[in-house]
């Protein structure tokens, strides 16, 4: 009698499996389009409280060391006391990855916002004085506009730290990816499980960081021409 | 009580400290660990990122390794590196934590390098006379680098010394959990009950699964 065990099919390598991934397609893209859209919310609420803080730390020079200290301190803490000391407050679930991941994107954000606004020429900025924009419409339509290279590397950086990070939501039970990487660990180490949540938590940053940069390009037009 | 109090609380027993696998033998083990990766780190990145400095290539390849490395998950490498030749234990943590030293030191090393340039131009220029490629190190490139390398430790170490906690899946059974995760274990404050309309996903834990051996 032979009874074909497909689990003892010896295979190639235990790192990768097709057969793994063909099996598990759907739960493999549902931890995917979790992954994604976690990501895409935390960096989308991590730019919009990041952008103000920056153009604050810009505007007054005094808060500009404090709102630097404070996220470089939020950057430290590591991700797991994070995660252990919020779930309490925000349940076990999404907001919880989303605040975390939010706070420790702040600082690569603000740090690069503010970096691309003091690149801003001082001509550049006393001409438009000169020209009558106020302090608002300066900054909407000459100094941000400038500063977008700079806010665009760390919106780039952002995300790509932002997809690594939020596998460690794994122990709240939102980790997108991470929960592969989790479950092929406790299920007697199923390598191919670990492997295929890595290599694809590693795509998608590099797919996200690529339509980031395309996008840009298409933002600053400027800069394309001065370099062709 | 709120959780700073219990903190307090918990911080004011002495017990806490002086037991083993307490505050002291985890502090011990935290800057062990995280002082063994930046080394590591320094061993590997400085004399790749001196030497591409010198011959001034490969800028494009200390990008690269920087945005990779940022991208792979901590939770990965702490899950695959033991399951390696690496074993389960500290080389596999080490390891695991030294890949997110590497960037920054890499980086600096390289600019460091590159920075000095100008003043290096007069080594570059005794060259011919002074000896072969390698033999001229030039030591006022390498005296040049000397601040941005610190700067690169400086920034390597906190990116090391907050993952550790993530350590627990690679850790033996003998070994106590790190603070953090007996605090996640403890569940003394108790989770939000789930809203009814939401389906409520598994928390993981971080517990050794049993066939471990």
């Amino acid at each position: 009698m032979s009874l074909h065990l497909s689990y003892r099919a010896a295979p190639g390598n235990p790192w990768f499996s097709w057969q793994y991934v063909r099996d598990n397609s759907d739960t493999i893209l549902a931890a995917l389009r979790e992954h994604t859209w976690l990501t895409a919310r935390a960096v989308l609420i991590a730019a919009l409280v990041a952008l103000p803080l920056a153009v604050a730390a810009y505007w007054f020079r005094s808060l500009a060391g404090p709102i630097l200290a404070l996220t470089g301190v939020l950057y430290t803490v590591p991700s797991l006391a994070l995660f252990a000391f919020l779930a309490p407050y925000l349940g076990i679930g999404a907001i919880t990855v989303l605040t975390v991941v939010a706070l420790y994107a702040l600082l690569v954000i603000v740090r690069n916002a503010l970096a691309g606004l003091n690149q801003v020429p001082p001509e550049v900025r006393e001409a438009a004085e000169g020209m009558g924009y106020g302090r608002w419409g300066r900054l909407l339509r000459i100094e941000l506009p400038l500063a977008l290279p700079g806010i665009l590397t760390g919106l780039r950086l952002a995300t790509v730290s932002t997809v690594a990070l939020v596998t460690v939501g794994v122990v709240v039970g939102r980790g997108g990816l991470g929960q592969l990487i989790f479950a092929g660990f406790q299920n007697n180490f199923y390598k191919a499980e670990i492997m295929t949540g890595t290599v694809l938590c590693v795509l998608l940053a590099l797919v996200l960081d690529l339509i980031l940069a395309a996008v840009g390009r298409m933002l600053t037009p400027w800069l394309r021409r001065r370099s062709s | 009580m709120n959780p700073v109090q219990q903190a307090i609380v918990w911080l004011n027993d002495p017990l806490n400290w002086s037991i083993p696998g307490g505050i002291l033998d985890r502090l011990g083990e935290h800057l062990t660990l995280s002082a063994l990766a930046v080394l590591l780190g320094c061993v590997v990145a400085w004399p790749i990122g001196l030497w591409l400095g010198h011959t001034g290539r490969g800028g494009g390849l200390v990008l690269l390794v920087s945005n990779v490395t940022l991208a792979i998950p901590t939770l990965a490498l702490l899950t695959i590196l033991p399951l390696t030749f690496l074993g389960f234990g500290r080389p596999a943590v080490v390891v695991a934590l030294a890949v997110f030293a590497v960037p920054p030191l890499l980086a600096t090393a390289y600019t460091g390098v590159r920075q000095a340039d100008p003043e290096a131009v007069v080594v570059e220029a005794h060259a011919p006379v002074v000896g072969p490629h390698a033999e001229r190190t030039q030591p006022r490139r390498i005296e040049g680098a000397d601040q941005p390398a610190a700067r690169g430790v400086g920034e390597g170490l906190p990116r090391v010394v907050g993952p550790v906690p993530l350590d627990r899946p690679v850790r033996g059974r003998g070994h106590h959990p790190h603070p953090v995760v007996e605090a996640l274990h403890h569940r003394r404050v108790q989770p939000c009950p789930p809203r009814p309309h939401q389906r409520t996903p598994r928390p993981a834990t971080l517990a050794m699964p049993r066939t471990f051996s």
